[in-house]
This record gives C-alpha cells, structure tokens and sequence, in this order.
C-alpha cells in the first residue's frame, strides 16, 4: 500500500514536471471546423502573449529569427487525442508536424501572424514555462482519476493480497493511471509537443486501455463465480497482445480496427460476462449481490466512457465530450468497485446499484434519441434535446418506476396494512395463534426459505451471515426467530429490512402492552365483581336464608337485587359522578317513599354539577347505607316526611337524612340491641374512613355520613384514625 | 284509588314471560291494578305474536292503548323488544311495557327506542308496581335518571341526523321538553319536576310522552339515515 501511494506521486510528480517545461505563450487556442481556422478564444493576462486581441484567428507562426518559412496552423492540430484519426498516415503527419511546431516553439521568441480586428497582423512573443494555474480542469481530473483507480486497486488488493481477483482489480486500476496520466500530458497541451514524446506516451495509453479491459475480463471470469480453470485466463492476452501490438506499431489497416474495435469487443465481452456470472450466480444471493454492484459499476462507469468517447469514432462521428472529462466516469467506478470488491456491507448497496443502473439508463437513452433525432431527422439541436427531455420523461421515467419495483421495490405490505397485521397477531385469541400469525407476517414480508427458532436473542434485529439470514429478538409468544434466505434466496437483507423489522417489533411490543394492560385491567375488574358478589350479595342472600317472616325474605332479595345494580352500574361507567349517583339515589328514595306514603324532600343542590370524582367503593358504600337508612324509615320510622341534603366541604362529602317518624331506640345505636343492617352500614362508612353519626331528634331521627372525597383524601388511612380515634363509631 | 271496575271489561293484559312464577305474579299484579282484566300469558314471542294476529280486530275495536302488554326482554325465543316494535307500529290499542330485572340504560334506551310505553323493574315491591301501572294508564311514563340523560345525549346527536334528513327535525325536541328532561336526569319525579317549573303534573307528564314519541320516531328516523349511509335502502 505504502509502494502504491509513492509511485502514485512519483507518478503525479513525473507528469507535472513534463507538462510544467513545455513552452507556453498563454492563448487558449479553439479548432474552427467550418472555416477550417484556429481561434485564439481567449488570452492569459499575464502570460507571454497578453497583448494578442481575442477573439481573432491565428494563422501562422515563425521563428522570430526568420531562418525558416512560417508554419500555418490546421485545425486538426489542435486534436486532444490523436486516436480520433482514422489512419495511421493521419497520424504520422500529425506527430510530424507536432514535431516541428514544438520545435519551434523552443525558439526564444517567435513571431505570431493573426487577423483580428485589423486584418493580418504580427506579434513577437517569448515562450515562457508553463505555470500551474494555467493547467484546465480536464487535467486534474485525468490525474485525480489515476491517482484514485490506482490506491483504491491497491487497497483493496492489500485486503486480499493473495487472491487472483483482487490483483486483477489492482491490475485494472494501475491501467487507468497508466491510460490518464500520458493522455493528461498531451490532451492539455497549449499547441504542440514533440511528436517522439507524442507517440510514446499514445503507446503508454493505448497499452493501459487494452490491459484495462484484459484485467476486467479476467476478473469476471474468476468472480463472483470461477467461470472458468485459472489457466484458462491466458487466452484473454494471448487474444488481444498480438492485437495490441500490431496497433502499437501500426502493422493494421487503421487505427478504428487497432484500438476502438478492440476496445469494443472487450466492452462487450465484460457486458456478456457478466451476464454469464448473473446466471451463474441465480442461487446464491451473496455472489449475485456482489455481482450486481460490480457488474453494474463496471458496465456504468467504463460503457459510459465506451460508449461516449469510442464508440463515435468507430462510427466516424466525434466523441460526445471531452476525453479528459470522461475520465471521471472511472474514478466513480472504482469507488464503487473497491466497496464492492472488498465485500463491505455488499448488502446495503443493493438498492443504490440498480438506482444509478436506471439513473446511467435514462442518461444515456437522452443522448441516444438526441443523436438520432439529429442525425436521421436533422433536427436543431436545442430541438432534438428538448424532445429527447420529453420522451424521456414520458416514456422512460415511468418505465423505471415499474422496473425498480419489479426489482427492488417489492414491498408487498402498505403502511396501514402492517398496522392492521400487527394487530392482527396481537389479538389473536391465543399464544399458539398468536405465534402462528406472527410466524405468517414474517413469511408474507420477507419470504425467506426457512424460519426457525434461534439459538440466543439478542434483543435487536440483527443482520447476519452478510444479509442471508436476519435474527429477530421474541416477540408475539414467539421466541427469537432466525429468518434465512430471504425471497426465496433471490436476495439479501439489508438496512430497509432491518429497519422494517424493527419497527414491527416496536409496534407488536407496543400492541402487546397496550393488550396486557387491557387483560390486566379486565382481570382486576373481574376480580372486584367477584368480591362485591361475594360481600354484599352473598352476605345478603345468606342472611335472607334465615328470614322466617316471609316479606323481610323479599325485602332482603330486593335489596340483593340492588346491590347487583350497583355493582353493575359501578362498573358500566368508567368513574361513576357524584351528580349522577345522586341523581339516581333521588329518584329511587322518591319512588320507594312515594309507594309508603312518605312525602321526600331533596331538593337540587349545587353539589349535582360538581364533578367530584368519587371512587367505586365510596359509590357503593354511600348508595348502600342510604338504601338501608331508607328501609329502616320505612319499615319502623312511620314518617310522614323524609328530608335529605347532601354537601361538601373541605374534600368531605355529607350526607344527611332527617325523618319526623318515631325516632330511634338509642339501644340500636350503640350496644347489644345494634341491628345488623345498621352495624354492616357502620363497618362499610368507617373502613372508607367517613364516620356515620346517629342523632334522635325530638321528633324523629337525623343519620350523617360523612365520607372523604378521594380529589381530598390525601391523608393516608393511619393518620386519619389517628386524628379521629372514633371514626366510624356513631356519636350520639 | 282504584279505577272502577266496568272499566276494566274487554280490556286484555298481555305477559310475555317465559318464568312461570314471576308470569304469576305479574298477573296478579295487574289483577290488582286493573280489575277485571282479561289475562293472556304466553312465554315466548312466537305465542305473543300469534295471540295479537289472532286477536287484532276484537282489539282495534277498542279505543286506543286500551290493552296493557307487560314483555319481558330476554325471552327463550329472542328479544321481545321485537314485540314491542310490533305493537308500536301495527298495534295503537296496545300500551307496551317492558318488565325486565336489569335497569342497564342500554336495553331501555332500545326498547323506548322501539315504542315502549314504560319499563318496569320486576324486582319492585309488587305495591309499587301497580302504583307505577297506575301512572301509566294515566299518561305519565316513568323515566329514571339515566334514560333520561341518555335520551338529552340521543338529541343533541339527533340534531345532525336531523340535517340530513327533514322528516327529523320536526321531532327534535322543545326547549321545554328539553328542561323536563334535565330535571328527570337529576332524579326528580314528575311531580317535582312540575313544581320546579311551576306547571301542573299533568302538562309535565304530557311532555313526557311526548318525549318518548319523539324519540320513538327519532330513533327510527336515525336508522334509516344510517341504512342510507350504509347504502342499505
């Protein structure tokens, strides 16, 4: 790795000090192909030739000396890769006539013959060196490109130093350096270079480009799969070094069959190949992920460069851009490729592989209908490009968003589907069911070959086996699942899945809780009308069994009627209010009053509106020692009047019932003679902590409750009985 | 003050009860209430629905709900809410009223719902249930508290049933009725009631009825804006 980053500046360095030494007058020279001129399109304000007028064209240049003619300038000199000739001969007058401009060049001052403003006039300039800032972007991007294919190759090889693949890879990057930096020298060149330095560094260059492709070949032969035995990999040079060779020295009819026909096939034979391995690797999701963003760099990153920049020539048309700006597409592969190669979280890069699949697609359909609108229709070419941009937008967009869910979308539940699933199987009835159900979202989200019960839980959702198998922690009755080979083993798990998966294990915790807390409060509910049955029904019926006298049997039934009602109403409304209960009291009193003939005054109070909140025992108690006092009134008070107020004060609730009946024996209140509705009434009131006092009147009877209000309960029972040793003894 | 006992002759008492002693004491009781009544006791829908078919010219002859039908809710045979609905839409002569043990707002809400005349609780002292037997042939249906509540909350939810379909909004309710209601709610008899708003008993216990009309043909306006809703009719 260390070798790799010196010879990567020693690479840097080289170039740089070749580019920096040749003569520069500081004009920004364009080929005008219609009047067959050069144009100095723009002029370097501090450089040797600042005081040249742009724009203007420049026809000739001579030695300032005058020994020899004036040489005139061609279009064609200016060519920024001498590959775009199509014949060698083309090519030899090229570097012969680079030979001698760069010749002239190193003169130390030369005479420049151009028509500007004013027809044909001259100018002495002095060449000086090249300085750096002059260098165009094209350069920095060829050696930006060089200088990362080669490190990353070698990082990666320096991961697997041993494996054939990884060379390979290494071997490819070195080949990019090797086609960029000679390319970089002479593309960004001001006019001319020697054609001798010319030539070596083209051969340099077309030596990396065939060997690229070699490397590729060779590589997708042996990964993901071994397509064929490693000996097998010698054909791949044996094929295309003789070809290379006879380029080189330029034995071929043409430079088209020398290099871009070459170039071509082996573009073709990376494309076939990894369609080969896409096959071959149908049931194994780890080498088809890995596949898929390898392949796809590839054919992306270098069929881009093919396809923009060789093919046109191949088919005598001009590269679609600037060789040295198409260089770029490499280093973006290689990016790719390193990540891909290096196996790092392969899984998680499988969406973005067919993302910049369909992006590189849509790109270069646009420049497809665009050349053929202008070539076959010969259209503008603002017009053609516009109507590419629609059909584009029309037709391919819309295609892509099929084909990306038919690819990687696939996500067969819709957000409120997966909610309803969930509770689905959080409410099945049992932990078997809810087990099953659990087991069937899994099946219908991710597909996989095989569910089984995991051997730890790790609490997470765990991806593993580089996405072939995802651990899911217990949930839903179930224990930790291992979920393998999701889609049928067609693909991995990745980021969105693990995501996915945590939510649902989110929701069903969640939904569980909420079910737990329902079934616990369902449990306490039940819990309480058995306890209420129990004390208060029971404990009446038990009473009513050793009734002797008929009609005290009945009243015990209705009153354990009641008290069913009560208990059912306590539990029918969420918090029973105060108003309500004294709403329902009122009128049942009135009723039962108005059947004995007894007139009952209660009026309204304000107390009726107040939302105090009273809890279920309070309810219950006050209703059932009301209902007793009631009966005792009826049955021996012989009133003529009953009047009832109720209030509250200082977070107690009162609750007097004053009769003009017989009044009471004071041997009931307190003593032997106690009855055993009036003691029960008491046990009830003081276990609540209120105190019920029972005072005779002189004509009549006058029962309190007073009760507190839970909103003022907050004193603790203990302190409370403290502060009233006497609570729940009646006063008299 | 019992009424006079011609009064009582072709008058037929209905009792849908399928236990046979509880029947019995109904029939008592409304031999008490009503003497001389002519008693038809069946114990299940099926029996009562024939008996009315049967019957329903001798019982049209009579002036309107001349006939009381005591019917219990939960029958081996289903609801005998049903037969209230029955009586209540085909029946005017026929006074329905339900008997049930359970009080729970539900079931009476329904069964007012579906045209009861009155519901009385079985577990009562015999004394007060012909007292409110009493009541109910004079016009004055009992309401407890929490119907009455139930039936403020069904109106003021009315109102917008009443939107959509205009047949309703002649049924929404006064603002008398609505201060009855209020009253009711809070457990004072009609009698009270009449005093706090300063009107006689008997206005009161016309508001009432009313009340029950009007929720009567509320409720059912209510359902068919909901089978429209539903896309039922």
């Amino acid at each position: 790795m260390q070798g790799a980053i010196l010879l990567c500046l020693a690479a840097v360095a080289l170039v740089l000090w070749t580019t920096l030494r040749q003569p520069w007058l500081g004009l920004t020279l364009a080929a005008d192909a219609d009047s067959h001129t050069v144009r100095i399109a723009g002029v370097d304000p501090s450089g040797p030739a600042r005081a040249l007028p742009f724009p203007s064209v420049l026809h000739a240049l001579q030695a300032a000396d005058e020994r020899r003619p004036a040489i005139g300038l061609e279009p064609g000199d200016l060519a920024e890769e001498p590959d775009t000739f199509e014949s060698y001969g083309q090519i030899r007058q090229f570097m012969s006539r680079q030979s001698e401009f760069a010749a002239l060049l190193r003169e130390p001052s030369i005479v420049l013959q151009f028509s500007g403003p004013d027809p044909r006039s001259t100018a002495t300039v002095a060449p000086s060196g090249r300085p750096l800032a002059s260098l165009p972007l094209s350069f920095w991007i060829q050696i930006v490109t060089g200088a990362g294919s080669l490190l990353i190759g070698a990082w990666v090889m320096a991961m697997r130093p041993t494996d054939i693949v990884t060379r390979l890879f290494a071997l490819s990057g070195a080949m990019i350096m090797l086609a960029a930096y000679p390319a970089a020298i002479y593309s960004s060149r001001e006019l001319a270079i020697d054609g001798g330095l010319f030539r070596a560094l083209s051969a340099l260059n077309h030596i990396a480009t065939f060997c690229f492709g070699m490397a590729m070949i060779a590589m997708f032969l042996c990964y993901p799969r071994r397509l064929v035995p490693l000996r097998a990999l010698w054909i791949v040079p044996a094929v295309f070094v003789p070809w290379l060779a006879a380029d080189i020295l330029r034995l071929l009819p043409s430079q088209t069959i020398g290099l871009q026909l070459p170039t071509l096939i082996e573009m073709l034979l990376i494309v076939g190949i990894v369609g080969l391995q896409w096959f071959a690797s149908r049931n194994d999701p780890r080498a088809r992920a890995a596949l898929s963003w390898l392949g796809l760099s590839v054919i992306v990153g270098a069929g881009a460069f093919v396809s923009l920049i060789i093919a046109p020539i191949l088919f005598d048309s001009a590269p679609a851009m600037q060789q040295g700006h198409a260089f770029g597409f490499f280093l973006l592969i290689y990016a790719g490729l390193s990540l891909g190669v290096g196996r790092y979280r392969l899984f998680d890069l499988s969406d973005w592989a067919f993302r910049i699949l369909f992006y590189t697609g849509g790109t270069l359909l646009l420049l497809a209908i665009d050349a053929v609108l202008i070539t076959i229709l010969h259209l503008q070419q603002a017009t053609s490009f516009g109507i590419a941009l629609l059909a584009v937008g029309f037709i391919y967009l819309p295609l892509r968003g099929r084909l990306w869910n038919f690819f990687v979308g696939r996500r067969n539940l819709e957000e409120h589907e997966l909610f309803r699933a969930i509770i689905d199987v959080s409410f099945a009835a049992s932990a078997p069911e809810r087990q099953e159900r659990w087991r069937e979202l899994l099946q219908r989200l991710f597909d996989p070959l095989a569910i089984e019960p995991a051997d730890r839980d790790v609490g997470i959702v765990e991806i593993r086996d580089e996405g072939l198998e995802v651990l899911l922690p217990a949930v839903a009755a179930s224990p930790a699942l291992l979920l393998r080979y999701p889609w049928r083993g067609r693909r991995l798990f990745g980021t969105t899945h693990q995501k996915l998966a945590s939510e649902l294990i989110r929701l069903m915790h969640y939904t569980e809780e909420s079910r737990n807390a329902y079934e616990r409060g369902s449990l306490e509910e039940r819990r309480r009308i058995a306890r209420d049955l129990h004390d208060d029904v029971g404990a009446r019926l038990l009473s009513g069994l050793y009734k002797t006298d008929l009609s005290d049997a009945q009243s015990v039934l209705r009153d354990a009627i009641a008290d069913i009602r009560t208990i059912v109403s306590g539990l029918t409304t969420d918090q029973p209010l105060l108003g309500q209960m004294i709403a329902a009291l009122r009128h049942e009193t009135g009723e039962r009053l108005a059947a004995a003939g007894v007139e009952l005054n209660w009026s309204i109070g304000d107390i009726d509106d107040a939302p105090l909140p009273l809890d279920y025992p309070a309810f219950r108690s006050l209703t059932s020692a009301h209902r007793e006092i009631i009966s005792n009134v009826i049955r021996h008070a012989k009133a003529r009047r009953v009047d009832v107020r109720v209030d509250e004060a200082d977070g107690w609730l009162g609750m007097t019932i004053v009769d003009d009946g017989l009044g009471i024996d004071p041997a009931y209140v307190h003593g032997s003679l106690q009855g055993n509705g009036l003691r029960g009434l008491m046990r009830r009131i003081g276990e609540l902590n209120g105190t019920v006092s029972i005072v005779p009147l002189s004509k009549g009877t006058s029962v309190e409750i007073k009760l507190p209000l839970r909103a003022g309960s907050a004193e603790t029972p203990a302190t409370r009985s403290r502060e009233r040793p006497h609570a729940a003894q009646p006063h008299v | 003050m019992l009424p006079p006992v011609e009064r009582n002759e072709g008058r037929y008492g209905l009792i849908v009860e399928d236990q046979a002693d509880t029947r019995a004491g109904l029939a008592e009781m409304l031999t008490v209430a009503f003497d001389g009544i002519g008693l038809v006791e069946v114990s299940t829908i099926r029996a009562a629905l024939d008996w009315i078919a049967a019957h329903a010219r001798e019982l049209s002859r009579t002036r309107a709900a001349r006939h009381i039908a005591l019917i219990d809710i939960g029958l081996p045979d289903g609801s005998g809410i049903d037969i209230v609905r029955e009586i209540a839409r085909h029946h005017p002569n026929i006074t329905p009223i339900v008997t049930t043990i359970y009080d729970d707002d539900q079931h009476l809400f329904e069964a007012i719902a579906a045209g009861a005349q009155g519901y009385l609780l079985k577990d009562q002292h015999p004394d007060t249930l012909v007292q409110y037997l009493h009541r109910i042939d004079k016009g004055e249906p009992p309401l407890s508290p929490s119907i009455a509540r139930r039936i403020l909350q069904h109106f003021s939810k009315a109102r917008t049933a009443a939107a959509l379909l205009p047949d309703a909004a002649d049924e929404a309710l006064t603002p008398r009725e609505m201060d009855v209601l209020r009253l009711l709610g809070r457990g004072l008899s009609v009698g009270e009631a009449a005093r706090v708003l300063g009107l006689t008993p008997h206005t009161v216990a016309g508001y009432v009825k009313n009340i029950y009309r009007k929720l009567n043909i509320s409720s059912r306006a209510e359902a068919a804006v909901e089978a429209v809703r539903r896309g039922l009719v």
